[in-house]
């Protein structure tokens, strides 16, 4: 049985050898290069751009800005045509809205003539003044359309509001309230690759565009959006992709790829470097709550109310939805009688904000459980024993949108990661009197499985024998690197008695596979898995309908095992020669088309626990140790669960300690604009990490699996600030702990 | 648009030809961790020569009074190069924390001489050594200068058109003597220093203490910075827990005097008394560098 098998990713040989080719890779004949030029301002009109010096250098085809293309507008963020968006995006402003902000660009024939052309733009801007923090545009506001409907770029872009049971007088008699405020940062995706891109015009008048992206239709509706053009005349085809974390979840340069191809009728690439990626794309947006909380003296929460000021940025995407979804998550975890929640998300003019893995959840996570563990202490109440008396139950139903989140089993996070990590000897031990002290701390997360119900959640899979007695599977499938294409190949080859590499799996094509929402949402696993297992269900019993009829024999005295049909009292017949022997007599392969739309959405859960050491001189921490504890389910594959997770505590301690995009309040510049300036925890960093699993079986999913990918990096950062706080007996809240904050705390 | 062509001469009067034929538009390489990562500007360069194929400019040498480095050598190298390690042990101590593992293996001492960066590691270990910088020029010129002379302010040389570092000549420290190289950075590995300090001295004859104590702090200047207040603390004195303090607070007022009104003064001025700890407990080590040891002490 290949369901909870340690099975190496399908591709790792070609990764690893350089055989896989990446976008930036592909040799395409005839391909012209792209060289963007970026706002060095903040906030300026873009008068004019004077291209003579650029036309004069040999090999240049074209030169654009907003002056001569297309302008219509579009947000990036939608996944399906006529989706609802605040569109306030062009492929080229005529006000340039962040430094980074796309202001012309040059194709020429090679990479060195469009630089050395893109140097020779003559730009006019008017210098217009900025709104770079978040309070002070949300001070600025208005609505951020106009009567017409035309966008304003005033704030906030959205305000959520919601309420449960009796706020008002809940906060009224309680035997304990306590208030505090966290801010996390702006921080990058850091994916291996940065952003690329290849459009070519077809023959047949139409755009191909190659993108490594998270969804081929999602790119396919906002190119033929941005171009003006029915969705019919762009097709879209995922290439091998360098990581993501939700960086490449919206189009960012596929718009102007295309556009340029088109203008041009010649096959155009923009490679971005390290660079424009950090200035240029999008990033995890900064964020800004206080939480009110009123306890019962043993710790049982009565009522909390939460306020989050989100800055998203010069441009919406999905920032409209984001108050919602940190919503979503933020009542999924604990059981609170009483709720309030107000979230609104503001323009300001820097980088704008996006999809990063976990959307919204690692920020309201480090707000709400730095939170908890600063009311713990001061209630007196052990921090474990806190969270185990407001937890969820299984089939508890989530307040907000009202859906189960199924069998839910933080309980059994926390009380397993307690008795493995030895948590009550260890956090009453002392923290030592010298130099460096030290702490343990821990924090629980919940997070979704899929879109449901905000969204519709469906995806369809086709599938059908292959002569070679291996099985093909068709569907939108986006593989980010974290192995979701050997996962579903796993579940088809469980269901189908095959190896995982039997199941081959093409590329997303917009052409060539039925609609899918693409890689988000934690939904791969949960509903893409649940559509593979049931196409394959599907394609099993096909397959033994065509040999029993083949072989004249019962239906159900048919197995299918070891790449064969097993047949009672006779020879095993391998599906190579099942294919052959249905070929010669002219039957068509067994194919199926399986369609699943997910109607739940239950919780995936997670208790970190980790030892931190903190300079009390120099402010740096040491993350000693690390505990993760998970609740997937059913781990389809364990090492590429134990894998997600640790990327996801290396992204999760990166946002504790290091990472701040750190935008120049007075310029608007980004200061952590390169890998030079802008750290992440490296490899000395990371402390040993333990992976616990709790296998107890979501009902609804793929052989009782869930989602582990987005969860992964969730609580990490309230836990090592959690374990800070209790090194030092501090009461930190500002997101990254840098040591010069740290230092500043200690008395 | 000038062409830039590129060169990698394998013996020096090829490069001294080059030199001569081309100074005013030429740059070097040797690792290029500095300058094929930051894209430094080559506009109006048409030369670049490689510093890497010239065997004259890797090679370290004994000297009667101490050794000589070439500027092409790699700091893995001068991490475990015996000369390096028995007679210039704070060389190898400061080279074992520059960058990363990879970085080691390819940046040059002379490159991050050259490059003069404020944070640079190697710069402030070399000053404390007194190191003498033999520069290479037109027509065969050369001249000697100190790191105090060469560094001009950040990232500024007195370097001229076509002049480059050809060696590097590093007094040998006493065979008794103490040295330790601390460095604060905001990762263990693959940072840049937002302090470091490197020190020499000598056990004190009798009794525990020091002598002789000389002590350079990097990033709190254009340049390393000698801190002669501080090394005055310990002289001819037996240790004790006033003279610790004392010396820690000489640290302090030295941070506050070298860069007053800045931003980051305010974390250095308190991040040094670990650091200084951290040097002092270096310092009193026994030397884990002798001419028979080959591998204690390297990092990874």
């Amino acid at each position: 049985m290949s369901v909870g098998l340690r099975h190496p990713l399908l591709d790792a040989a070609e990764k690893v050898t350089g055989a896989l080719r990446f976008a930036g890779d592909l040799k395409v004949g005839g391909l012209l290069h792209a060289r963007l030029v970026h706002s060095p301002h903040a906030h300026a009109v873009v008068r004019s751009v004077d291209m003579g010096g650029a036309l004069a250098v040999a090999g240049t085809k074209g030169v654009f800005w907003h002056g001569n293309t297309p302008r219509f507008a579009y947000n990036s963020a939608i996944w399906y045509e006529g989706q609802e968006a605040l569109e306030d995006e062009r492929m080229f402003p005529a006000v340039a809205r962040h430094v980074g902000d796309r202001v012309a660009a040059v194709v020429a024939e090679t990479p060195e003539a469009a630089d050395a052309a893109a140097r020779l733009l003559g730009i006019d801007y008017q210098i217009l003044p900025a709104v770079l923090d978040p309070q002070e545009a949300d001070r600025q506001g208005g609505p951020p359309r106009d009567a017409a409907g035309v966008p304003t770029y005033r704030s906030p872009i959205v305000e959520v509001r919601f309420e449960r049971g009796e706020i008002g007088s809940a906060f009224v008699g309680p035997d304990r309230v306590f208030e505090t405020t966290v801010s996390t940062p702006k921080t990058h995706h850091c994916a291996i690759e940065p952003h690329v891109a290849i459009a070519s015009p077809t023959e047949d008048g139409r755009i191909l565009v190659l993108s490594p992206c998270q969804s081929v239709f999602g790119v396919q509706v906002v190119v033929a959006k941005a171009l003006g053009v029915p969705v019919d005349r762009i097709q879209v085809r995922m290439t091998p992709i360098g990581g993501s974390f939700g960086g490449k979840a919206e189009p960012i340069l596929e718009p102007l790829c295309a556009h340029f191809a088109r203008a041009l009728g010649r096959p155009v690439t923009i490679r971005y470097d390290r660079h424009e990626t950090c200035i240029a794309t999008r990033m995890r947006s900064a964020a800004r709550g206080t939480v009110r909380t009123a306890f019962r003296r043993d710790g049982r929460i009565v009522a909390r109310h939460t306020e989050v000021l989100v800055d998203v940025g010069a441009y919406c995407t999905g920032g409209d939805y984001l108050p919602g979804s940190m919503l979503q998550r933020h009542v999924r975890l604990y059981d609170i009688p009483h709720e309030r929640y107000r979230g609104r998300a503001v323009y300001t003019n820097t980088t704008p904000t996006g999809a990063f893995r976990g959307y919204g959840s690692p920020q309201i996570n480090a707000i709400g459980e730095i939170h908890l563990d600063l009311a713990a202490r001061d209630l007196g109440v052990d921090p474990v024993d806190l969270r185990l008396r407001n937890v969820v139950a299984p089939g508890a139903i989530e307040p907000y949108t009202g859906v189960s989140v199924g069998n839910a089993r933080i309980r059994d996070c926390l009380v397993r990661g307690a008795r493995s990590f030895d948590w009550t000897r260890r956090r009453t031990n002392g923290q030592g009197t010298g130099r460096w002290r030290r702490g343990v701390g821990m924090a629980c997360a919940a997070h979704i499985n899929g879109c449901y119900p905000g969204s519709d959640d469906a995806t369809t899979v086709a599938m059908h024998l292959r002569a070679d007695g291996r099985v093909a599977l068709l569907s939108a499938l986006h593989d980010l690197g974290c192995g979701s294409n050997t996962s579903l190949a796993q579940i088809a080859a469980g269901t189908l008695g095959l190896r995982p590499t039997d199941i081959v799996i093409g590329p997303a094509d917009t052409a060539l596979c039925d609609y899918d929402l693409g890689t988000r949402a934690s939904r791969m696993t949960y509903v893409a898995g649940e559509a593979v297992r049931r196409a394959a269900d599907a394609l099993g019993l096909a397959i033994r309908r065509a040999a029993a009829r083949l072989l004249n024999c019962g239906l159900d005295d048919l197995v299918l095992k070891d790449g064969a049909v097993l047949v009672p009292e006779a020879v095993d017949m391998p599906l190579a020669a099942l294919a052959a022997q249905l070929g010669a007599r002219g039957i068509d392969l067994p194919q199926v088309s399986e369609s699943h739309r997910s109607r739940d959405n239950p919780s995936s859960h997670a208790a970190h626990f980790a030892a931190v050491a903190v300079d009390s001189l120099t402010g740096l921490v040491r993350v000693e140790e690390y505990l993760a504890v998970h609740d997937v389910g059913r781990a389809v594959n364990p090492m590429l669960v134990e894998g997600q997770i640790h990327g996801g505590i290396q992204i999760g301690i990166g946002y504790a300690l290091f990472e701040d995009v750190d935008i120049d309040p007075a310029s608007g510049n980004m200061n952590g604009d390169r890998f030079s300036r802008y750290h992440m925890a490296n490899a000395p960093e990371m402390p040993g990490i333990t992976v616990e699993l709790v296998e107890q079986g979501e009902p609804t999913g793929p052989y009782g699996a869930k989602a582990v990918g987005e969860i992964a990096t969730i609580p990490v950062a309230a836990t090592i600030v959690n374990a800070v706080n209790h090194a030092l007996g501090s009461s930190l809240t500002d997101l990254p702990l840098l040591p010069e904050r740290i230092v500043a705390a200690l008395p | 648009m000038t062409e830039l062509q590129f060169v990698s001469p394998s013996r020096l009067d090829e490069l001294q030809a080059l030199i001569d034929s081309s100074c005013s538009g030429i740059a070097y390489i040797a690792g290029g961790t500095d300058l094929l990562v930051t894209g430094a500007d080559m506009a109006g360069k048409r030369l670049l020569v490689d510093l890497s194929r010239l065997p004259e400019l890797a090679l370290v040498e004994s000297r009667a009074d101490g050794i000589v480095v070439g500027a092409a050598t790699t700091v893995a190298e001068l991490c475990v190069n015996p000369l390096v390690r028995a007679r210039v042990p704070l060389l190898a101590r400061a080279a074992e924390q520059c960058g990363s593992l990879q970085i080691r293996n390819r940046a040059t001492i002379g490159g991050n001489v050259a490059n003069a960066s404020p944070a640079g590691d190697l710069l402030t270990a070399l000053a404390c050594l007194d190191a003498r910088l033999h520069l290479m020029g037109r027509g065969a010129r050369s001249r000697v200068v100190s790191v105090d002379e060469f560094v001009r302010g950040p990232r500024q040389t007195v370097l001229e058109a076509g002049e480059l570092i050809a060696r590097i000549e590093v007094p040998a420290s006493r065979s008794d003597a103490l040295y330790a190289f601390a460095k604060l950075g905001r990762r263990r590995e693959m940072t840049v220093s937002m302090l470091n300090l490197a020190a020499v001295a000598r056990p004190l004859a009798a009794g525990n203490g020091i002598v002789d104590l000389r002590l350079f702090a990097g990033a709190i200047g254009p340049r390393p910075r000698r801190l002669i207040e501080a090394e005055a603390v310990f002289e001819g004195c037996e240790q004790t827990p006033e003279i610790l303090r004392a010396f820690l607070d000489a640290l302090v007022c030295a941070v506050e005097r070298a860069i007053p009104g800045r931003a980051s003064m305010a974390y250095k001025r308190k991040a040094v008394v670990g650091l200084g700890q951290d040097l002092l407990s270096a310092l009193m080590q026994p030397p884990l560098f002798n001419a028979a040891d080959r591998t204690g002490g390297a990092a990874e």
